[in-house]
């Protein structure tokens, strides 16, 4: 699938392409004015203590052959960060969180908000990276944004517009030597999908033409919040 | 750096304001590794002088990671505050400030921070001036003004200091009970989790310190990755086949609250009795049904006991509660014969927003509905409030009034002991603690283990510690490495020993492991027995050895006197002590490394 450039504004979740999305139950999806930047977030339906206890390590992720993006069912997330652990090994080998591309976040009351890259169709991202750079790229199978690390000239161009109204997941290294924090869905085969003990994280096909699903954590954990703590 | 240490220890004078960092003793670290541990031996060596207040400046609050905090394996999530404790006292000592050492683990997110901030451990001494907290950033530590979270409930603060800094930041705190300086305060984290016992909230509001904020970058150092590696796939195999894994799971601690009603080991009406007759209402598969919303890991974990309810309906409508699980559901529940499941949870929501520990503060509501059952006190005596058995709106006036020490609150503030001794008449015997820390929600007469368990804990009653010298052992290295003591319950010890030698390095066999556990346990031993701790301190509350339960399945329950002396004995014996004093002999210090420690007990026989 090649990169839409139709970027619809307020694209309803009643148009038959997106009903694909809200038969899925747990996300609704997000719709993000461009002043505001505040987004929606549709979350599951209240299930996790009473749903069987998932079998962790029972996934196994099919490749991903269309763009996908990695889905959220913020009621079974437990905050236990096995993705993050995941993420870091399948990456770097050691447990550095600071590079993790997903990273879990505790909100008051009790919601547990993995965080990343939402894989945004329009990837501002990717056209902040100054032309002569480069060092940002979409894999044309799954849709991921792909980091040259080689090429980064740590200008953090790209920073900006993921933080100003999408996920806000990209950030300078510890050694502030290149940008890190974009989820690359492990080629194809995402490491904290499998790894996630509850079952909380699936691979759902994504479309190119908006930003469909991009919220900051504290955006995501209100919608979350009000949608658990319903008294 | 040592494999498996920052190799620093975070220093912080809240008096001068000096931040500073000294090199983790590498030597204490290789005989007491981690945690409770070094808590043991740092508090040992800086609390010189016995009989220090607990609430001086020169107490010093100290949290220890251990080596396994903040690695990949499953459960090595926990942080251990050690200090000398305030919640404690002997039965008669030469200092009147006598107590003993403290130990509170707390589970979450924060301990492993604290170690990718570079750090094996903080130590906080001296007393701010004014409220401050403190924001540990990496290597950049600040001491900040407090001023507009001092008076906040736990709640509040945790949304304060998350909007303050992001949520990156973790967390602990404490409430207007630590403020206020109630004797059995805890800290709380992530709202509800907390290193709640031995009075260590109440420490650190002694230091005038509401907060503690840690971010961290760094990687803890592994002597083999890969070997760490193949051992986390190994334990997260080994628990997924445990038979226990689903259910802990799915209802975590609270699975126990019928079980243990049937097995006659439920403290219930202030542990007069072992059945909750009433106890159906407070099990765990109408706990699922009405309140739970969702299950929280600490860092790692695949068992997520911790569930967190939200009362629907009701006068207690909004009530967002962590459990019940079991001792909240105990304590809050049968032990104050609460029926009105709502009204419970309402009552362990405040005493987490309140920054109480949930067990002691319940043991105090319990000891006061009994001692007004038996008209020992009147409602004159409580500022008007009427403690009938199950009263929910009284348990919830009381413990406001212990939080801002109002009233009778400042008498129950001190904890059940100082209470009954204030009340006068025959309150004692209703006063269910040992060494004046409250005991928790498993009662002793029906399984008189816990005569042991809680007896010869070296922090005053606690439920924790296991029966036996061994089990002490392997439950003092769960505190010690640190883990979680309920992933050691599903797959033992045996492969976080293997855990401990592949993240150091070092080739600990099993001798060596429990050796590690025996150190500390005479250690922490012996501090309590230079502030005046004897074998008279390690008895249970008179009572359950004179009145049998009088209902369920085990009525007829009691602990005979000449048992209780009987079990001391053996147990001295199996450590080394003397049976007569309860003091560790010279030649079981000295088979322990401790030879230090050798002339201070011959001073004290």
């Amino acid at each position: 699938m090649s990169e839409n450039e139709k970027k619809p504004e307020g694209q309803g979740e009643q148009d038959n392409r997106y009903m694909f999305f809200t038969r899925r139950e747990f996300v609704i999806g997000a719709v993000a004015g461009a002043a505001v930047g505040a987004a929606v977030t549709g979350v599951s339906m209240k299930g996790g203590p009473a749903t069987a206890p998932a079998k962790p390590g029972a996934a196994s992720a099919k490749p991903i052959k269309v763009p996908s993006y990695i889905a959220v069912d913020y009621a079974k997330c437990t905050g236990c960060r096995n993705c993050e652990v995941e993420c870091a090994l399948f990456h770097d080998k050691k447990l550095d969180l600071t590079r993790a591309r997903i990273r879990t976040y505790y909100f008051n009351p009790p919601v547990d908000v993995p965080s990343l890259c939402a894989k945004c169709g329009d990837a501002p991202c990717i056209k902040a990276c100054p032309e002569k750079v480069g060092a940002m790229s979409k894999d044309k199978t799954t849709g991921a944004v792909l980091v040259d690390e080689k090429k980064c000239i740590a200008c953090w161009a790209c920073i900006e517009p993921c933080a100003k109204d999408r996920t806000d997941v990209i950030r300078k290294s510890k050694d502030e030597k290149v940008i890190v924090g974009i989820c690359d869905l492990c080629g194809g085969d995402p490491s904290c999908v499998k790894g996630c003990p509850e079952g909380a994280l699936s691979i759902v096909p994504v479309y190119q033409d908006g930003k469909y699903f991009a919220a900051k954590p504290a955006d995501i954990a209100r919608a979350v919040a009000k949608n658990l703590y319903k008294a | 750096m040592a494999n498996g240490y920052m190799g620093k220890i975070l220093e912080i004078d809240l008096t001068s304001k000096k931040i500073g960092t000294i090199d983790t003793d590498m030597k204490i670290a290789e005989k007491f590794v981690g945690g409770r541990g070094l808590g043991a031996r740092y508090l040992w060596e800086r609390v010189k002088t016995p009989g220090l207040d607990p609430l001086s400046p020169q107490n010093p609050l100290m949290i220890f990671t251990g080596p396994l905090t903040g690695t990949i394996l499953p459960g090595p999530s926990r942080l251990v505050v050690c200090t000398k404790a305030a919640n404690t006292s002997p039965a008669s000592s030469s200092y009147p400030k006598a107590s003993t050492v403290a130990y509170s683990c707390m589970g979450g997110q924060i301990g492993p921070e604290i170690k990718f901030a570079g750090y094996d451990g903080v130590i906080i001494t001296g007393k701010s001036e004014k409220p401050a907290y403190i924001v540990i950033d990496d290597s950049k530590v600040e001491i900040r003004d407090a001023a507009k979270l001092w008076g906040k409930n736990t709640n509040q603060t945790d949304l304060l200091l998350s909007q303050e800094l992001g949520p990156t930041f973790r967390t602990m705190y404490i409430g207007p009970a630590g403020e206020n300086l109630v004797k059995y305060a805890g800290i709380i984290t992530e709202s509800s989790r907390a290193a709640g016992r031995s009075g260590v909230g109440c420490v650190m509001g002694s230091k005038n310190l509401k907060a503690i904020a840690v971010r961290g970058t760094n990687i803890v150092p592994v002597a083999d990755m890969e070997g760490l590696v193949a051992l986390r796939k190994e334990m997260f195999n080994a628990l997924k086949t445990w038979n226990g894994y689903d259910q802990w799971r799915r209802w975590g601690t609270a699975a126990m609250l019928l079980a243990s009603s049937q097995a006659g080991t439920q403290a219930t009406k202030n542990f007069r009795e072992g059945t909750d007759l009433q106890g159906a209402k407070i099990g765990a598969p109408i706990s699922e049904k009405e309140f739970w919303v969702k299950h929280r890991s600490c860092f790692q974990c695949p068992l997520h006991c911790m569930k967190i309810g939200q009362v629907t309906s009701g006068p207690y409508k909004g009530t967002i509660a962590e459990g019940p699980e079991y001792e909240t559901g105990t304590m809050h529940g049968s032990n104050c014969q609460v029926t009105d499941v709502a009204g419970m949870m309402k009552s362990i929501e405040l005493a987490d927003d309140l920054g109480f520990d949930s067990i002691s503060v319940a043991n105090v509501l319990a000891f006061v509905m009994d001692l007004y059952d038996k008209g020992v006190v009147t409602s004159a005596d409580l500022d008007g409030i009427e403690m009938k058995w199950g009263n929910v709106e009284g348990m919830i006036a009381l413990q406001k009034k212990i939080a801002y020490r109002e009233g009778v609150g400042a008498i129950l503030a001190e904890g059940v002991k100082a209470a009954a001794a204030k009340f006068g008449k025959d309150a004692d015997k209703f006063a269910m603690h040992i060494k004046g820390q409250e005991i928790a929600a498993w009662n002793i007469p029906a399984n008189h283990g816990f005569a042991i368990v809680y007896g010869t804990s070296n922090r005053g009653a606690c439920h924790q510690v296991g029966p036996t010298v061994e089990e002490q052992q392997r439950r003092t290295m769960c505190d010690t490495v640190v883990i979680c003591r309920f992933l050691y319950y599903g797959i033992g010890t045996a492969l976080f020993q293997k855990a401990l030698n592949t993240v150091t390095g070092w080739k600990l066999d099993d001798a060596a492991f429990f050796r590690v556990a025996d150190r500390i346990w005479n250690q922490e031993k012996v501090f309590n027995a230079r502030e005046g701790f004897r074998r008279v301190d390690d008895y249970v509350p008179k009572r359950m050895t004179t009145d049998a339960f009088t209902a369920g399945p085990k009525k007829g329950a009691i602990l005979p006197p000449d048992k209780q002396e009987q079990i001391l004995d053996e147990y001295y014996t199996k450590r080394g002590w003397d049976t007569k004093t309860s003091l560790p002999t010279e030649a079981k210090l000295k088979e322990l490394d401790l030879g230090d420690l050798a002339p201070v007990v011959q001073g004290l026989r």
